[in-house]
């Protein structure tokens, strides 16, 4: 069985990486349909001929289209991202603390969320139609339906700003340290997509538990006389658990893009405000990495609930065999 | 002939401290010393100012070369210029490099240097610096805001007379270069510099810079006038978004917001910690309609639509009434402003529904016509929008068809800006001359003057005429024919804000082209109670 999971594994990643060739050839072309090129972008109006065309034979616009997407691929397989045409930084110098601060951030939303929305998804429909599945039902419902830059207003009104000052409004990181060395400041934008994430799974999970719960698998251990926390744990849990995984990886996945705005409530720097800046100036080699990223985690958050779900669920393994 | 002429004074006289009433000052009450002594709280050393500014990864950092708020901070709490303008917009020496500087005749201006002048690295400032710093804004190859300065000098024009004397010698007679020598990204950098090593003369010295985060400052010891400078550091932190930004200095993580939207301006000056200024500088955000593409080469249709618009409630709308109201003409800084008087003009539907008439534009022909605004520059976007919505005042004989573009293709060579018939622009204050000539000549937005005018004889006829009073008479003239011709629609000029923690002290409330009054000149003149 290992070995075919591991096939099955292998398979996937190839699939993955696939996309994000042609991922990377798509922002590529997209960049080079936009109506300005880089050196016109960050000139702007203070743009001369001479300027221009400096600019240009620096970034390498000059040379045909074919060569400058050649030349970003193979920097790529060796290992070098190229450098960023608005600030003349490495992009992996630029970006590369930002992509760990962004991870970080999902990191403990993730580790939050996923418990949290379990837990709260398997007892609401443990006690269906009773006041912790009304109340846990309705809560999530209103925080499902706000966008997550509300959720987060509304804690900085109240935790940071205008009702208390309890809590810092932005995160301020110094260059070069650690995401971890503000912790209260990380404090909002992790309860921000904390509160974005949850109340999908949980709800996913409440559904599939219920469906589970009145299966008759559950009710035959019940009729054989196995108490009720194993009952729960070994046999619906696991079941249940599937669905949800999917859901996880993809609220995950919209996270590493919906981080993005999240990011700039709170000023956490982070590659969200590195992508809107980039996409402004056409700073083509550091779109191209964070796009390359984003659909990284895609897949492999994609790819990580596929594995979990086939591994939890036992008619999925079994047929891998 | 008469000479401008300007020795070191110090401060200049109407130099307000925050917290006097403007009463009191209207009055007399106060003399100039005793007003400083109520005002202050004894300036204090030590602690680290931390600065919030909207910000990103196309921050620049050159001591000749901004774009955006974060940029201008920067410049300014690195570099110096040899004027500076006082509230009234004349050009003084104080917090400048030069001891003295003097406008021989219209082609000749003399400067001197101040002694014991040094750059962060520790080498003297001389004549060779500034001559340098001005051969790199007149090289069209680099990045700099040089273009101005092209047209009346030319490298070799400029003359070392003694290692702290400097001559500018012009090809172009120009009565007004001294305001040219304060222009706040003419400061000088040293000898050789490429606009990548940040070594200046200001009281702080760039410790490190990390674009879209933040820059860090230190008192520089060497500094000129070191009595004067008070924190230890400086950190110029950036922000993607204003809403952080404001969010940041009511949660008291940093000290200085720049640049606050007006909305937020009533919300941050209820709370008893923190202050917060407001200037008007001549700053504005106009319409642009080009004289030389349809529809608006025939000037019933460019009168027309000025009368189409309702500036109070453009003023209201899109600045929160924070601005004054424009009258389509420019140079509001300049003492020649409106130098005919005109009578503010304002909607006025009958009117331009006649002058369309006239053009050929009715209900059954009307005029539809596309105006277009970046997104990235505040007020724009709303400014398109209002006045489309106005429009519809003429029942369908204008139909105006706003779109909002992205900042990055309108500025660019081939976008709406300057390419297009009917779009926006933004403007910070300049004298009347100055903005003429940058307006005919380095972004010719309008394509001004029309074939048969006078107005660019007039042009150097002014800056060539020393006497005031001959000078108003060419302005006024000037003028008169862009009130009636132009292409321009100037709907207001736009103040901007600033807040602060109400423990930074020595805070100058003035009229001033930059925030913070020129950020405190690289923020020393101020300190933490």
């Amino acid at each position: 069985m290992k070995a075919s999971i591991f096939r099955f594994v292998l398979k996937r990643i190839a699939l993955g990486l696939l996309t994000l060739f042609i991922v990377s050839l798509l922002i590529f072309a997209v960049t080079q349909a936009l109506p300005s090129d880089p050196a016109e972008a960050m000139l702007g109006r203070e743009a001369t001929p001479e300027t221009l065309e400096a600019l240009r034979a620096d970034f390498g616009l000059d040379k045909p289209i074919v060569v400058q997407y050649g030349n970003w691929l193979f920097g790529i397989l060796s290992g070098d991202l190229g450098t960023s045409y608005a600030t003349s930084i490495p992009v992996s110098e630029y970006i590369g603390p930002r992509v760990g601060a962004s991870f970080f951030l999902l990191l403990i939303a993730a580790i939050g969320s996923i418990p949290l929305s379990i837990v709260v998804g398997a007892n609401a429909a443990l006690h269906r139609d009773r006041k912790f599945d009304t109340a846990s039902s309705l809560i999530s419902l209103i925080l499902a339906a706000m966008p997550e830059f509300v959720v987060g207003t509304i804690l900085t009104i109240v935790f940071s700003t205008t009702i208390w000052q309890l809590l810092p409004a932005v995160t301020y990181l110094e260059v070069g340290a650690p995401p971890w060395s503000d912790l209260q400041g990380l404090t909002l934008p992790v309860l921000t997509l904390l509160l974005a994430v949850t109340p999908y799974v949980a709800r996913v999970m409440r559904a599939a538990m219920v469906e589970v719960l009145e299966s008759d698998y559950v009710e035959m251990a019940r009729l054989k006389g196995m108490d009720e926390r194993t009952v729960l744990w070994r046999h619906a849990m696991p079941n249940a658990v599937g669905p949800a995984f999917q859901v996880i990886a993809l609220n995950l996945a919209y996270l590493a893009g919906g981080v993005i705005i999240v990011e700039r409530l709170f000023n956490f720097p982070g590659i969200g405000s590195a992508l809107a800046d980039a996409v402004r100036s056409r700073d083509l080699p550091v779109i191209q990495f964070l796009a390359l990223i984003i659909a990284g985690v895609y897949i492999l958050t994609n790819l990580l609930a596929d594995i979990g779900t086939v591994l939890v669920t036992p008619r999925l393994r079994t047929r891998l065999k | 002939m008469e000479q401008q002429e300007i020795e070191t004074s110090g401060l200049s006289r109407r130099h307000f401290i925050q917290g006097v009433s403007s009463a009191a000052l209207a009055a007399g009450i106060f003399s100039s010393s005793s007003l400083n002594a109520w005002a202050a709280s004894v300036p204090k050393k030590g602690g680290t100012l931390k600065v919030g500014v909207v910000g990103g990864a196309n921050d620049l950092y050159d001591a000749n070369y901004i774009v955006a708020k974060a940029d201008q901070a920067r410049l300014m709490s690195t570099f110096e210029t040899l004027l500076t303008f006082d509230e009234n917009f004349v050009p003084v020496t104080a917090n400048g490099l030069a001891q003295s500087a003097k406008q021989n005749s219209p082609t000749k201006v003399t400067v001197k240097l101040r002694k014991g002048v040094k750059f962060h690295d520790g080498t003297p400032m001389t004549a060779d610096d500034v001559i340098a710093t001005y051969k790199r804004l007149l090289d069209p190859s680099k990045k700099t805001t040089g273009k101005p300065l092209r047209t009346f000098l030319d490298p070799s024009g400029l003359v070392k007379l003694d290692p702290l004397t400097v001559e500018f010698n012009l090809k172009a007679p120009n009565v007004d270069f001294l305001s040219t020598l304060a222009n706040y990204t003419y400061a000088i950098a040293k000898a050789g510099y490429d606009g990548k090593t940040q070594i200046g003369t200001s009281a702080f010295s760039l410790v490190s810079f990390t674009p879209g985060r933040e820059s860090v400052h230190k008192r520089f010891k060497g500094y000129w006038d070191a009595k004067n400078v008070y924190f230890d550091e400086v950190r110029i932190i950036d922000f993607a978004d204003k809403t952080a930004l404001v969010n940041a200095l009511i949660a008291k993580q940093i000290d200085v917001a720049v640049d606050i939207p007006f909305e937020q301006f009533k919300t941050l000056k209820s709370k008893k910690y923190l202050n917060v200024i407001e200037n008007s500088a001549g700053a504005w955000l106009a319409f642009c309609m080009r004289i030389d593409i349809k529809p608006f080469d025939d000037n019933n249709v460019r009168q027309a639509m000025r009368l189409l618009v309702d500036r109070k409630q453009m003023l209201k709308r899109v600045l929160s009434g924070h601005g004054k109201m424009g009258n389509d003409l420019y140079g509001y800084i300049d003492r020649n402003y409106n130098a005919n008087g005109f009578p503010q003009r304002d909607q006025d539907i009958p009117a331009a529904l006649a002058l369309l008439k006239k053009a050929g534009y009715t209900k059954a022909n009307p005029l539809r016509v596309e105006l277009t605004a970046p997104d990235d520059t505040g007020g724009l976007i709303l400014m398109i929008q209002t006045l489309a919505e106005q429009a519809k005042k003429t029942e369908g004989v204008v139909i105006i068809d706003a779109k909002v573009i992205d900042g990055g293709t309108y500025w660019s060579a081939k976008g709406q800006y300057m390419n297009t018939g009917f779009y926006t622009t933004y403007w910070s204050g300049r004298t009347y001359l100055a903005q003429a000539a940058a307006s005919m000549d380095i972004y010719p937005e309008l394509k001004w003057p029309p074939a048969d005018s006078s107005f660019r004889a007039d042009y150097l006829k002014a800056a060539g005429t020393a006497n005031a009073k001959k000078r108003r008479e060419i302005v006024a003239r000037m003028q008169k024919e862009e009130f009636e011709k132009g292409g321009y629609i100037i709907p207001f000029f736009n103040n901007f804000a600033d807040a602060y923690s109400s423990k930074v002290k020595g805070v100058v409330v003035r009229p001033s082209q930059l925030n913070m009054d020129y950020y405190a000149h690289g923020f020393k003149n101020i300190w933490f109670d």
